[in-house]
Parts: structure tokens; sequence; C-alpha cells
């Protein structure tokens, strides 16, 4: 419904053909793409460009809002993103429930090739799977980010492709931010300043495939505190020697139920954006502890050292798109770092 | 897991259909109930309103037919044992009873436990003040408002604030009495109003943020915390319009993440700290150009908006309140429709949902148009579409079936429909059509209309649409036109009128090119996970249908549409009962089209498949296509569905039940005559015509006054009692407009005669006979506004015989296979027949009710041509009286003349019973919300007349037997006086002010408890200004909520309660114990000789007797 702009900029739909289910689109355009808030991080959008490589939706509507300033339709072509109107959205949704996300083909031109030549071009893309999609999203360098206030302890985010949400929600909470690139040693001190705490941020791809990542993760100067958030949750699973495997059609939207155990002892309504998750049986060797799961099919959702000190989430607390109610996982983390300082 | 498992419960329904206050809650109760009936807890429920299906007598719960005030409430909550309590599925008016219950210490006397939200939140959202500080507690914004309890601090508070205010009054339905007040001219008489109007005298008054856009959430919590929002929804006509009369769009459209978010989580802080436990919808206030934001209000409890995000999601959110006010959590309950995933979490919908109100403000003469912050409207049709165009012209075309897109009739200055803009009317949407034709830029409509430019656009992408389609004209229909202006949301009609085309050549076209409707699940999860939902729509926006076709033999039943003045409830009630019926005599499969979200029939587990979509004949034909139905029942959805009947028949599908050829003679009152001239059958004398000369004749030959109305109507629009020649040519030049097809019958009226409804049904043999209901008004009164009373107290047995001989004669003259109803008048032992419809009555629920028979079971049998299990005539249990009385909202409607006539405008009834017939009478009375005078208290007569004047006589009498003062105007108590009535004082009429005592100071100062006001209509050259003073009179009763009488025979019954109160002393504390309805699953056919012996020693200990009653009762 509400939250395209966001989607559309969220490095973790990097490298796809992003499905919206809901019929209308860019009933409030988009807002201006060189907004930046007092951090200097994009307003109403979640990085600086459209990340998905083709849009798939059933109709785009003329824009009118007080922030929108052109409408989406003017920015995909801007950025040179397909995007195909008109299509039975719901039968799409249907086929790939039923047949699991699967790779697809924008085609552009007057004629529409035969299956055989489609199957051909398809099978020449490089496989999702097999991508660094990372390396497209994730900053270079490191980057300091300073809440503006004084005194104040800071923290390392490892950037896969991070939304500016998740920085926001700690800036917010007045926390200075060392974005790092993935791979990047996980340091103990930064111009002097103690890195007091480490926030493995989402991403796109398998986690499987950021060794370097896991390394660095597993290297961590100190045990905690950690907060891990989708493929951050991943990361840190697998850093601690449990094990990830991708679903058939993963969870994506911004309605799924989340049922979180001790001390929460809640359920809460989180977006999600995951394609993968945690073999929760993988748990125990690692000295993991489940924490939270979808119940409607029992996806492992969040998890915690036995220590308590690091803790991750696979849906999204900073909502953008959705609902921001899970923020104590911030809080919380917020908590520790100012106790570890 | 549950922490508190009640022994028995008590649910307090919502009683009569007021705007305000309708079906909705007939939807919330149904579901409550379900939800008790699935943990095998005995309950009860207080409602006094016949026509709905929460109270169908069941095993295992009994129903109290009697008001839901605590009077009544108490001793069945005692006498029950009740030790659990649902306050939040029966409206506003179960949540008052229940805080007066909790105020009177009743609840704690009783250790009865209010389920689900407790009663500290209940007052913490209901009252203004302690809302303000509760919002403000957990930093939710509200606007800045003060309560005044008087004029005096409304005056200072005003100039505080500054004007434009909105003036709000605590505890009431639908923002009755509230209102706008531009600036000090209007304080007096809006602010003065809503302080009479609160049972709390209280006022609110805060800043006017009319055009600032209307978002609602609808939010469900458990005992836990855990809490979720069902959906969210936009009020297209922003905050100037109240929400129910406003076009309502869900989900919003305009409304960014972040501004959704931000309100999403303010509404689950607010529900939180408010301690919700169960389901609330809260209200905001957005700026449209900034951030800013206000909570208006939190309706604790189930409403029209969570009827409708019930419907909009398939999130059955009644349901899950019921279940979560008994203990479990959300993660508990399943979600029902994917019978895998839980209740926890929130819908996603990959269609759009509208709602359009249904308004029917022509039937109340003089009445305020604008809309405003007081609702008006009486029902609403909901659209579900693959875009917002769709789902709009979709239920725009439901609330409005004769609006279809069609031109405004003469041409208006720019200036004039810029002033309609500026304030909306229930023909807002034409009016934004024609300002669209006229050129009116969409930045210009925007800015006065305040609505949401975005809203603008699409309404004339929609014009724009529907122009070119004129434009290209019938050669230029390409596929790709056709297709767009379906998927817009065009009828075939609309473009078949565009391009002066028959709307089946439009189907055929359509059809021939491939452009199809699809349909589409209602899955609460955009298909993202499998579902066996049968909840269906239809769009052009989709390839291929989600579902196979039902098995051979599957049938489809045609509900009732939008709720409307004529067709409400009770229609509902004879599709869910006939769904039923027709599952137990074996049919495997039954499905329902509605378009009505505040229905139980549009609850997607209580038919085998619902299609959610347009009564029309071009979508009934859309779904016939798609499935192999054995035949369609269009005779138990009111007129909208019967008059679907002949064009059905003829595309060749099956109706069953009564032939369609039946139903057009019946319907046809010209075929319908001359069938009851054939069978020498009386009939007042009556004459079709289509010329005034014609007429004139006709009339001046049968005498005056005369009954005028044109064929095929509903609930009698534009038909009127004529009383003279100067009026009817009047009257006919309006008449002859309303219909050109069929010729307009002219018929005399015979004054001074009883009417009796007849419901029935036949096999097309035998005839069983449901209720013989007598009308205690005199004929003149709509049947739908009569008080109507069970088993007939006055008519004797052989004139009832005669009712049913005449019955039996005409259905099997027409072939009647089906539910029938007879409309008769009756003077002494003359009997006319006056109307037949061949399909379910309005009075079927209470006839059904009252004798405790399964009546639908039989109308299933004949419609599936098995024959009748019984014959004869259904009565009552021996000592059950029933008594039918409606319900008005003149209050809502600003300006609306409650006098009644001809044309129906009661929105809804209730039946109470009782031992005698003015027991049943006075609870029926409380239970509409006529008050039963205080002793001693005063009643005042103006009656026009001499003959009237002979008539209210008795009724004068008695009072002042009964220790009551009277007064009267100057004549009336003239009369009064002359004929034994020993104390009448004279107040002097509106109209001469400087005369006292004067009625308005009477009136204002309480001194008046009782009004009756009986003009004499039917005598020409009226003094318009006499007419105009007596309109004043009764809208002052309405609006103190003083008892007002128009019609002598109604008064005279209220008075023969009063005397039996009296004899009875049960005054105060509950009016004497309610009927118990245990023994209405006994039934009971009892032939003529039998009951006529027991009605005569029923009816005669009456303590006394309307003065015509002797001429007209005795055998």
């Amino acid at each position: 419904m509400a939250g395209y702009p966001e989607s559309l900029t969220d490095p973790s739909y990097r490298g796809q053909i992003l499905l919206f289910t809901y019929p209308l689109l860019g009933n409030y355009g988009i807002p201006s793409a060189s907004s930046r808030d007092k951090f200097g991080l994009p307003v109403g959008l979640e990085s600086r460009k459209i990340q998905p490589r083709a849009t798939l939706f059933r109709s785009l509507t003329s824009p009118h809002h007080w922030q929108s300033s052109a409408s989406l339709d003017s920015w995909l072509q801007r950025e040179g993103i397909p995007g195909i109107e008109g299509i039975d959205t719901r039968r799409l949704t249907g086929l790939l429930r039923s047949g699991g996300v699967q790779r697809g083909l924008v085609v552009v031109g007057r004629e529409i090739p035969s299956p055989e030549e489609l199957a051909k071009s398809l099978s020449r893309l490089p496989r999702y799977q097999e991508e660094n999609l990372v390396r497209e999203v994730a900053p270079r360098r490191p980057e300091w980010i300073s809440s503006g206030e004084k005194n104040r302890p800071a923290v390392a985010v490892v950037d896969c492709g991070c939304k500016a949400s998740i920085l926001r929600a700690l800036l917010q909470r007045r926390l200075d931010v060392l974005r790092l690139p993935p791979g990047h040693p996980l340091p103990e001190r930064w111009d002097g300043r103690p890195i007091r705490g480490f926030l493995l941020g989402n991403g796109p791809g398998d986690p499987e495939l950021l060794t370097e990542v896991i390394e660095s993760i597993r290297e961590r100067p100190r045990r905690g505190p950690l907060l891990g958030i989708c493929l951050g949750h991943q990361l840190f699973a697998l850093a601690s020697g449990a094990r990830t495997y991708k679903m058939k059609y993963g969870h994506r939207g911004q309605n799924k139920p989340v049922l979180f155990g001790a001390p929460i002892d809640k359920g809460y309504i989180l977006s999600e954006n995951h394609g993968f998750a945690v073999d929760p049986a993988s748990l125990k060797k690692a000295g993991l502890r489940a924490w939270a799961h979808d119940p409607d099919d029992g996806t492992l959702e969040g998890l915690r050292a036995t220590n308590d000190r690091a803790f991750a989430v696979q849906g999204h607390p900073e909502g953008a798109p959705g609902p921001r109610e899970a923020g104590f996982i911030f809080d919380e983390f917020v908590r520790q770092v100012e106790k570890a300082a | 897991m549950k922490q508190f498992r009640p022994s028995k419960v008590a649910v307090l329904g919502s009683g009569a259909l007021k705007i305000g206050e309708a079906g909705e809650f007939d939807y919330s109760g149904s579901q409550s109930l379900n939800a008790l009936d699935e943990e095998g807890i005995p309950f009860l429920v207080v409602n006094p309103n016949i026509a709905t299906l929460q109270t169908d007598p069941r095993k295992g719960r009994s129903i109290y037919f009697v008001p839901v005030t605590p009077d009544f409430v108490e001793p069945i909550l005692e006498s029950e044992k009740v030790d659990g309590l649902f306050l939040s599925f029966g409206g506003q008016s179960a949540l008052n009873c229940g805080v007066q219950l909790e105020d009177r210490g009743v609840l704690k006397r009783l250790g009865v436990r209010v389920l689900g939200t407790p009663i500290e939140g209940i007052k913490q959202t209901e009252d203004r003040a302690l809302f303000a500080k509760l919002m403000e507690s957990c930093g939710v914004p509200v606007l800045r408002s003060h309560a005044v309890y008087s004029m005096e601090e409304a005056r200072t508070t005003a100039q505080e604030l500054g004007y434009p205010l909105i003036s709000r009054v605590a505890y009431t339905l639908g923002g009755k009495g509230g209102g706008m007040v531009r600036g000090p001219e209007d304080l007096e008489a809006v602010v003065g109003r809503g302080l009479r109007a609160s049972p709390v005298h209280q006022v609110l008054l805060e800043r006017y943020v009319g055009s600032f856009k209307q978002i609602e959430y609808e939010v469900v919590r458990d005992r836990k915390g855990n809490s979720l929002t069902v959906c969210n929804m936009e009020n297209i006509l922003g905050m100037r319009v109240h929400t129910g009369d406003n076009m309502v769009v869900a989900p919003s459209q305009t409304l960014t993440d972040t501004e959704y978010q931000m309100l999403r989580a303010a509404a689950l802080r607010a529900v939180a700290a408010a301690g919700i436990v169960g389901e609330c919808n809260i209200q905001f206030a957005v700026d449209p150009e900034s951030l800013e934001y206000f909570a208006i209000e939190i309706n604790a409890r189930l409403s029209r908006s969570s009827a409708l995000a019930s419907k909009a999601t398939g999130y059955p959110i009644a349901y899950v309140a019921a279940k979560l006010a008994l203990g479990y959590t959300l993660p508990e309950l399943k979600n029902r429709i994917t019978g895998r995933t839980t209740a926890f979490f929130e819908p996603a919908m990959d269609y759009v949902v509208v709602k359009y109100p249904r308004w029917d403000l022509e039937k109340f003469p003089h009445a305020e148009r604008r809309l405003g912050p007081t609702m008006k409207s009486v029902g609403e049709a909901m659209g579900v579409g693959g875009s917002f165009r769709e789902a709009l012209m979709k239920a725009h075309r439901m609330a409005n079936q004769s609006e279809d897109l069609e031109p405004p009739k003469a041409p208006r200055s720019r200036e004039e429909v810029l002033a309609d803009l500026r304030e909306p009317k229930p023909d807002v949407f034409t009016t934004l059509m024609e300002a669209l034709s006229q050129g009116i830029s969409i930045k210009d409509i925007a800015q006065v209309t305040w609505i949401d430019e975005w809203f603008v656009r699409e309404f004339a992408e929609i014009h724009q649409t529907l122009g070119e389609v004129g434009r290209r004209g019938v050669r230029g229909l390409s596929r790709e036109m056709l297709l767009r202006a379906k998927r817009d949301g065009l009828s075939d009609g609309a473009i078949a009128r565009r391009v002066g085309q028959k709307e089946e050549e439009i189907r055929k076209r359509r059809k021939e090119l491939r452009i199809l409707p699809a349909s589409r699940m209602i899955d609460t999860l955009a298909n993202e996970w499998p579902s066996r939902t049968n909840y269906l729509y239809l769009t052009y926006w989709g390839e291929g249908d989600d579902v196979k076709p039902l098995p051979l033999g599957s049938i489809l039943v045609l509900g009732a549409g939008p709720y409307r003045i004529g067709s409400s409830v009770e229609f509902d009630w004879s599709t869910m009962n006939l769904v039923e019926a027709l599952r137990a005599e074996g049919v495997g499969s039954v499905s329902v089209l509605n378009s009505n979200p505040e229905t139980v029939s549009t609850d997607y587990d209580r038919s085998d498949r619902l299609y959610f979509d347009e009564i029309t004949l071009e979508r009934v034909r859309d779904i016939l296509d798609k499935e192999r139905f054995k035949g369609v029942v269009t005779s138990v959805g009111s007129q909208l569905a019967q008059n679907l009947t002949p064009e059905l028949a003829r595309h060749g599908i099956r109706i069953l039940g009564t032939p369609s050829a039946s139903i057009e003679s019946a319907e046809d009152r010209n075929r319908f005559s001359t069938i009851v001239e054939r069978e020498g059958i009386p009939q007042p004398p009556w004459r079709a015509f289509t010329r005034l000369e014609e007429a004139r004749q006709f009339a001046s030959e049968v005498g005056y006054p005369v009954l005028v109305r044109p064929s095929f109507v509903l609930s009698g629009r534009a038909m009127r009692v004529v009383p003279g020649e100067r009026d009817l040519e009047r009257f006919l030049l309006d008449a002859a407009d309303v219909s050109k097809e069929h010729p307009v019958v002219i018929s005399k009226f015979v004054e001074g005669a009883m009417e009796i409804d007849l419901d029935a049904v036949s096999d097309g043999r035998r005839v069983l006979v449901a209720g013989i209901l007598e009308h205690v008004e005199n004929a003149g009164v709509h049947s739908g506004d009569a008080i109507m009373v069970l088993p007939p107290r006055i008519t004797p047995a052989h004139v009832q015989e005669k009712l049913v001989d005449i019955a039996r004669t005409l259905a099997r003259k027409l072939h009647v296979r089906g539910p029938f109803n007879l409309q008769f008048l009756v003077r002494g032992e003359d009997v006319f027949v006056i109307e037949m419809n061949l399909r379910a009555s309005r009075s079927l629920p209470f006839a059904t009710k009252a004798v405790g028979y399964p009546f639908m079971k039989e109308v299933a049998r004949s419609m599936l041509g098995k024959p009748l299990s019984r014959e004869g005539v259904m009565m009552p249990p021996f000592g059950r009286w029933g008594v039918k009385a409606p319900q008005f909202s003149f209050f809502q409607v600003d300006r609306a003349d409650p006098l009644l006539g001809v044309e129906m405008q009661s929105t809804g009834e209730v039946a109470c019973f009782g031992p005698t017939f003015a027991d049943a009478f006075v609870k029926a009375m409380v239970a509409t919300g006529v008050k039963v005078v205080k002793e001693g208290g005063e009643a005042f007569l103006s009656v026009g007349g001499p003959e009237l004047k002979e008539r209210i006589l008795p009724g004068a009498l008695a009072m002042e037997r009964l220790g009551f003062k009277v007064s009267a105007t100057e004549d009336t108590a003239e009369f009064l006086c002359a004929n034994g009535v020993r104390n009448v004082r004279v107040l002097y009429k509106l109209m001469e002010p400087e005369r006292k005592p004067n009625l308005r100071d009477a009136i204002e100062g309480g001194e008046v408890d009782l009004v009756v006001n009986v003009p004499s209509s039917f005598t020409q050259e009226k003094l318009e200004r006499m007419l105009e003073d007596d309109y004043k009179l009764r809208r002052m009763a309405v609006e103190l909520a003083i008892p007002l009488f128009t019609s002598v025979e109604t008064y005279l019954a209220y008075v023969e309660g009063l005397s039996w109160l009296r004899e009875h002393p049960v005054t105060t504390e509950g009016l004497g114990l309610p009927t118990r309805t245990r023994s209405l699953n006994q039934p009971r056919s009892v032939d003529l000789s039998d009951t006529s012996s027991r009605m005569r020693s029923k009816a005669t200990p009456l303590p006394f007797r309307p003065a015509e009653a002797g001429e007209k009762g005795k055998p």
C-alpha cells in the first residue's frame, strides 16, 4: 500500500525484480531525492537510488502530495529502471508463491521473443545466489556520522547495503555511527574513540557468500553489544556457527507477525524482507537461542546469544516501510551500549 | 489461555436501526454469538430489534425483546444469573446502558463482569475531557478543546478559542446534536441543542479542522497487549463530513508510509492507554500540508467502520473481538480464511474498497441536505475493485441506482455548481461530474471541496473516460477503449447511454471482444498464502478466475443491497434464513450476492460462496456466466432484487419460486387490479391514467381524498394522499415525471379504515399464513411506519377468514411459490385489497418470531417445488401479544417533519411481547425512545377539525383520570372542556408569541411531557401559517426528545399503556418482567374457529376502547 519509495530504494532488493501486490502505485509521488535530514541521510528514501532492476505493478496513478517532488513514472525513467504496468499482479503473485522465487526477465521491444529464446536469455543470466550484490550497494570506505550530541558512545555498522532508517534509528537515539564497508575489520577504536557496539545491517543476497564479512564478525574485538537486523541476523548466526537456508518464497511485506520470547513475551507486527532464514536446529551448538518466531510457518525471526549481549532479528524494527513499534529492539541495543560505555 | 470463564453471558444489542446505529450491529452481534457458541458458553441477548438475525431463537440462547436500558437489563441479569457482559457489540446504545449499569452499582451488586474493554476504558474514551487527558498521557495530540456545561461557559470558551468551532456532544450516536459554529451568531442554537441532547449536559468546543483529512484505524488488541491495525480508511470528503456520510476508501490512498505509520503508532499507543481488549476505532484529523495531526475520537466498541473494515479485508473483527474478550490472545486464534495462519497479522489488500453512503433525504420533507458533522445517511454500499475508480463506481451505483452517471437534468451555472461543491449534499458525486463537465479545473475543485487533489484527479479520469466513450461513439469502441471504460468502473448501461445504444448491445460487443470480469478472492493476504476462501468479487483487472464453478445444483440468493428507508435488516434476515432453510432442505450449495457491508449475509462463512458485488442485471448475469446455478432467488432481497426478476427471466435465467410473469402482474398495479377485479375481490376504486384530464374526472367521480401512486415503487416514493383537485394537479406534474413506462394509478382513499398486512407462503396450492397484522393507526400511514399488533385485537374472526380466503384465491391465481404479503383495508365488514407483494415482507421476521415457527423452512420448500408441510393460519402462543413499532430518526435529520403519512420515514423497528397488548405496546414505545410520561406530567394536545377532536377525547379524559395534566391550544381546549375534561390549560400557539402562557415557554421550560399533534391534513385550503406552526411544534418536540404522537390511534394506545402501568405498578424498577421467549420454539398452528374465541376473550378487557373501535371491531 504505502511505502513504495522506501521499498524501491531498499538495497536489499538489489538485483531483483520487485512486484507490488497493492494495485495502485505512485499516489503520493516521490519525495525529493536531494533532501537530507540533519544527519545527511535521505528523507523518505532508504538509499540514494532505485535498487531493484525492474518493477512490476498494476497501475500508476497521477500523484498529489505536499512532499511530492516528482511522479514515480518520471523517477523510474530518470533512473533508467523499467516498470511494467497493467499486468495481473495477483496472478503473478500466485505463480511466485507456488513456484517459489525465480529468475525473471524484462524484455523491451515490440516483438515478444519465443519462449525458447527467453529461456536461453534467462539461462545466460547470473544466478541470484552467485551474484555479489553487496558490492553494488555497500559503501567503499568507512564513514563517520555524528549524532550531533556531545559525549555519546559510538557504534560501528557493518554496512552491506544498510537502510538509511536503520542508521537514523541509531542517530536519533544519540549514538555516533561508524559505517564500515563489508569485510572491514571491526575496530576496537576509531580515531581515538572507543567503539562500544556493533550493528549488522541488512543487505541483498545469500549470506553464505559473504565469507569475509562473517570472518570479520567472528573476529570482532568484543563480544557485545551486538545487534543484527535481517541479513545481519543471518550473518551473526553464521559467524556464531549456525546455518542458514534459502526459503521457497520468503517473507516480504509490512504485515508480518513475530512472537518474541523473554524478556519481551509479546507479539509485534514487523516489516520483513528476507528470502533466507536461520535454521533453528543449528542454534544450540552455536551458543545461541531462539528468541522470536513467525507463528504462521515457524520461521526463526530472532535469536540471542546465551549471554544476552548479542541479539538479532530477521524483521525490520525501523519499518520504513512498515510498522515501527518494535523500536524497543534499538532501545535495548542502545541501553547495552550505554552500559558498556 | 483464558483467565475467567463466565458461566452465562448477556449480549446487549443496539435496538432498532436508526441513523448512526444500523445493521452493522447485527453483523457484530451475530459474530459475537458465534464466538460464544463455539466456546459452549450459555448466553442471552437483549435486543428489541425483531428483524435481526442475532435475535433468532435458537437452541441454548434466550432472547429478550425489551428496551436496552438499565431498567430492563438489570432484572434480566439478576434472574438469569449472568456473570459476564458483552457491551461492545451493540453500538452506542449497549455501551451507554453498560455505563449506566455500572454507575448504578448494578454490575458490582450482581457480580457481573464486563468482558473485553473495562468500563473504565470505555468512560475514558466516551467523556471528551477524560479522552483529551488520556491522549496527552500517551503523547497523542488532540485538538485543544473545552467541555462546557452551560451557555455562559460556551460563550467564554468560544471567545478564547476563536471561530470557526465545532460543537460535539458526549454520549450520543452518529454525532447527534453536534454542529459547526461559524460565528457567535450560531453559538446559541448549536451549543444549546447539544447541551439538551447530552445525557450529561456536556458539550465540547474545539477548533474546526474541516479541511483536514479524516483517517480512521481499526485496532484489535488482546489482554496481553498484542495489537494490530486491521486496516485504515480515508474519508474522501475529509473532516468536514461525518464518516457515516462520507465516501470512504480502504486502505488510505494519499498517505505516505511516514504518515501512515505515524498515525498507526499513535493509534496503538492510544488504544493501549485506554486498555482496550477487543476492537476499537480511532479517528484522526491530518493536515493535508504538514505532519500535524490530532486524534479526534476512539470508539471503544465495534462500529460501522469496523464492519466496513471487516468486510473490506476479510478479517472477522467482531468474532475475533469476542474471542479476545473471552480471554484469548491474538496468536492463539486462527486466520479463518487461510485456515493455517493466525489472527495475529495485518491484512494485505490487493484491491481497493470504497464505501458510498445511501441517503434518503427526499423522504424527509424540509430536511437539511447539506452534509456535515451530523450523520444523515441510512445505509451504505461497498464496492470492491481492482482500482479506486472501479470500486468507487460500483459503490456509487449500488447506493444510488438511479444516478448511474446520468447527465444533469438541467444545466446550471458555474456559480451554482461551485456553491454546491462548497457545501456538499448527497448528490456530491453527480455535482463533481457536473463541475468537471463545466470545465472547472481539478485544482479549483480540490480547493473548494477540500477533497484531496488525488481523488479529484481520479474523478476526472472517470469523467474523461466517459467523455471519450461518448466522443468515439459505438464504432470507435475498440477493445482497448471498452476495457478502459470497464476498468474505470463504467456499467454497460452507462456506456450504452453515452453511445446511444442498447445495454444489451454493449454486453454482446464486450463478450465478443472477450472483455469479461474475473472472479477474485478477498483472502486477507494478497495471495501470499494459499487460501480456501469463498469470499469473492469481480473485476476487470484480472485474467482468469480465482475459483472454479460450483457444483451443479447450486442456488444463488440475491441480497437486498444497501439499507435504505423501506428496505433494511429485515431483508438480510430473510436472505440468511432462506439460505439456511435451503440447506436444511437438502440444497448442497447456496451462494449469496450482496453489496452491503452492514450485513450478516456478507459474512463469508455464512454461505457456500459470497459474491460481494453489485446487485444489478449486468453483474448477476456476469456471475451466472461463470457459475452453473440451478436457479436464482429474487424474492427475499427486497424490492431491489425483486425488480430484477423480469429481466433475468427474459434472459433465460431460472427464477426459483413464484414465476416472473406473476411477479410482473402483481407489480404492475394496472394488471394486478384487473386480476383482483376478475376474482370479485373488492378493492378501492382505482384507475390508471396518463393524462391529467382523465385523472381529474375520475377523482371527482370517486370523491376526494384520493391516493395517487406510480407503479414499481418502493416504500411509497412519490405516493401521496391528495385532498382536492388543486393539489392533484400540482402533484401530477411531479409524478408523471417519475414514471413514463408505467401508468400512474389513482385510487379512492378510504378514510377511517384499518389497514392489515397478511404475510404468508404458498406452494401454488396451499397457503400458510404467518400472521394477520393489524395496524394500530388508521389507513394513511405507510405500513412501514405503522405500529402492528399480533394477534389481531379488533378484527373479528369472520373478517379474518375473509382475508385468508382472498390470500388463498390470489396465491392460486398467481401461482405463488414462495413468500407473499397482502395489504388490506378493512372498514366494518368491508374488506379491500390494496397491494400484493410476491416476496418476503418487512413484517415477516416479526410474524415468524411471534408465532415461533420456522416459516422460512416453508418458503424454502415452496421454492424447491415441495409441498408445504402445513397450512392454515399461525397464531402466537396463547397469552402472547406482540407489538411491532417503527423507529424514527427525525432528531438526526435537521428540519425533517415528523408527521407520518403514506411516505415511509422510519429507519428501523422493534417488537416487544407481553401478556397484554398494553404491556407489549408500552415496551415497544420505550424501545423506540418514546418515554413514559412521568406521574402528574402534562400532555399537550393540538388537534385539527371537529372529527379528530371527537376521536382524541377519550384519550384526554383517560389522561385526566390517571392524574395527568392536560393542556391544549385554544380550540382544542374549548372542545375538551365542553366534553367533560375538567382542567385544561390553554397554551397559545407558537405564532402568537405575545399571548401568554405560550406553548414555546411551556415546552422549553420542560413543562410539557407529551405532545399530540394531529393536523387535519386532508382539509384543503389550510392556512400556510397554521401548517408552519404545527411543523414547528413537532420539530420542537423531536429536538427536545418529548414523546410526540401524530396519529390519534397511537396516542390512544399509548394512554391505554399508561393506564395498564397504573394498574400494574411496575414503573421505575423495570417496566414489568420481560417476556421469556423460551416458548418461541413451540410451533403452533391454529385454525380460525379456535383463535376467534380466544381472541375475543383476550381482546375485551381493555381499560377503554378507541371511539371508532366499537363500530369496526364488533362482529
